[in-house]
């Protein structure tokens, strides 16, 4: 019972913590508060704050969970807990082995995706020909779920390396073409006419005008994608015994050891807003006509 | 010399050109002027080969197939002056570099010519919009055409940019030699930039009024001033008054 109270005002903190910021924020009456309003990209005190707090709130409600639950092997584990998990998978170089593995097959089959599903929606969305050509077959295979291949895949490739570079990449390759495709279409006519009518061959007009305009855009594409790169590279790590964030994950749950099965998850969260931050700033920084707001 | 032969254009089971015939001499510019939506940009359109004719012919100067020839005619885009993703001499330089022909000059001089010399870096969006109609003639000039086909090129501008705008464009058209169609709504612009004005009625597409402008060349901003721009105003005037008349039908419709 003394865990539950315990529970419920860690709970009740990080509600307040919300709410004080809520009401801070109230007193801000400024049109850049709308997101499709805001012009620059430059963190304010009060952003920061934001941040924070939102960041804060998330950890103290994991805490009042981990009161609620503190035993037995369905626990939840506290956050300082995990941390001390981290600490000692470090040490003893599990987690940095698991890390390397799934960032390289991450690397590898999510790169190799990224590279030719660019590359054919890309074409796809230029020419009518290649359009009518591969179209249909990538929405064919799209609607196939990535799981539903695992059997066919293992049965081909064994549960080797291949396998699971082969899964990721199967896993977003699809998506990948059609969201390139949708984003070429959604180029304004004009740009395309503007570049014909100075005598840009048909040939030339995917450098000279699709990739610069679709170019920001392609990399929102691969930050999506690249989540659901995760998601399949776990789908294919429980499988088999090399080391990867995905085994772990299973291992510790094998063994009751629900800490390491946090530290898992919790892994895939930091790499992810790692990247995220990345690539937003890489498509911020390289293509900066893109963040110019019209001021017409 | 403009000439269309029977020219038909069907866009949405709907015609917009119907067997149109019509000679321009293309010594001095030419406004068109004409309701929205009677079809003055699918014209240009047609012109700049952006579009087929379902039947019937275009020739530029006796060249068919006019929009295979690409030195020939530049044209300017209503509502998208360049690329955004470039800065403006990036924009003038890719227009440059698609232009055959070595005597060119350069994005930076076409950049000046225009009174974008200090400009060169920034990006379209970082343009006011008469900055930005510069720009669009500046790639009007990299591309060396003769006939420029301008789309309302100077809409939505304030008086002061637009009075620099003419002068430009009346500079270009006077001392270089270039010719130009220019789709206007401002009867003033019209009358000032262009030796006749083609009053137009639509769709399907007819000129229905032809109204020479007899004021003196050169002109520039200042021949607003003179007596025969108020009377060329009013003969525009006159002839808008005389085709709403005659076409009640149409009117009734809209």
């Amino acid at each position: 019972m003394l865990g539950g109270s315990a529970a419920c005002s860690l709970a009740a903190c990080a509600l307040l913590i919300l709410l004080l910021t809520l009401g801070r924020a109230s007193h801000n009456r400024r049109l850049t508060e709308i997101e499709g309003l805001r012009r620059s990209h430059q963190m304010s005190m009060d952003a920061t704050l934001q941040y924070g707090a939102g960041a804060l709130a998330a950890i103290l409600l994991w805490a009042a969970l981990a009161t609620a639950r503190p035993d037995g092997p369905t626990r939840v584990p506290s956050p300082i807990a995990v941390l001390a998990a981290t600490r000692s998978l470090v040490a003893s170089g599990e987690l940095g082995d698991a890390l390397a593995a799934s960032l390289r097959r991450i690397a590898t089959g999510f790169g190799l995706a990224a590279l030719a599903g660019t590359s054919l929606g890309l074409l796809c969305g230029t020419y009518a020909v290649a359009a009518r050509l591969l179209l249909p077959t990538n929405t064919f295979f799209r609607y196939i779920p990535p799981t539903a291949f695992v059997t066919l895949l293992i049965l081909y490739l064994g549960i080797g390396e291949r396998y699971k570079y082969t899964v990721v990449f199967v896993g977003v390759f699809f998506f990948i073409v059609q969201m390139t495709v949708d984003a070429v279409r959604d180029i304004e006519r004009a740009y395309l006419e503007m570049a014909v009518v100075v005598g840009v061959t048909r040939s030339r007009i995917l450098a000279s005008v699709v990739v610069p305009a679709v170019a920001p855009t392609l990399i929102d594409i691969l930050r999506i994608n690249l989540s659901g790169a995760w998601t399949f590279l776990v789908a294919a790590e429980v499988v088999g015994n090399d080391p990867g964030l995905g085994h772990m994950i299973n291992i510790g749950r094998r063994f009751g050891r629900v800490e390491s099965v946090f530290v898992g998850i919790c892994s895939f969260g930091v790499i992810g807003i790692g990247t995220d931050f990345l690539l937003r700033g890489l498509r911020n920084r390289l293509f900066r006509w893109k963040t110019l707001s019209s001021a017409r | 010399m403009i000439r269309a032969c029977d020219a038909s254009f069907d866009y949405g089971g709907r015609s917009i050109l119907d067997a149109l015939n019509l000679t321009i001499s293309c010594e001095r510019p030419i406004a068109i002027m004409g309701t929205s939506g009677c079809g003055k940009t699918t014209l240009l359109r047609l012109l700049a080969g952006l579009e087929q004719p379902t039947s019937g012919r275009f020739s530029i100067e006796g060249i068919e197939r006019a929009g295979r020839d690409l030195t020939r005619r530049f044209y300017s885009f209503q509502d998208f002056d360049a690329f955004p993703w470039q800065n403006a001499r990036q924009n003038v330089d890719f227009v440059l570099r698609h232009t055959p022909g070595g005597d060119a000059p350069s994005a930076g001089a076409i950049l000046e010519g225009v009174g974008l010399g200090a400009h060169g870096e920034k990006f379209p969006r970082e343009l006011s919009g008469g900055m930005r109609k510069r720009l669009a003639l500046g790639r009007a000039i990299a591309s060396g055409a003769g006939l420029l086909l301008l789309d309302e090129p100077f809409s939505s501008l304030d008086v002061s940019a637009k009075a620099e705008l003419h002068e430009l464009l009346l500079d270009l058209c006077q001392e270089r030699g270039v010719n130009a169609l220019i789709v206007t709504h401002d009867i003033d612009e019209a009358v000032l930039l262009s030796a006749e004005v083609l009053v137009c009625w639509g769709p399907p597409l007819r000129v229905a009024e032809r109204v020479l402008i007899e004021l003196p060349y050169p002109r520039s901003e200042a021949s607003r001033e003179q007596p025969e721009f108020e009377h060329a105003v009013v003969e525009v005037l006159k002839a808008f008054r005389r085709v709403r008349e005659e076409e009640p039908v149409q009117r009734a419709k809209v």
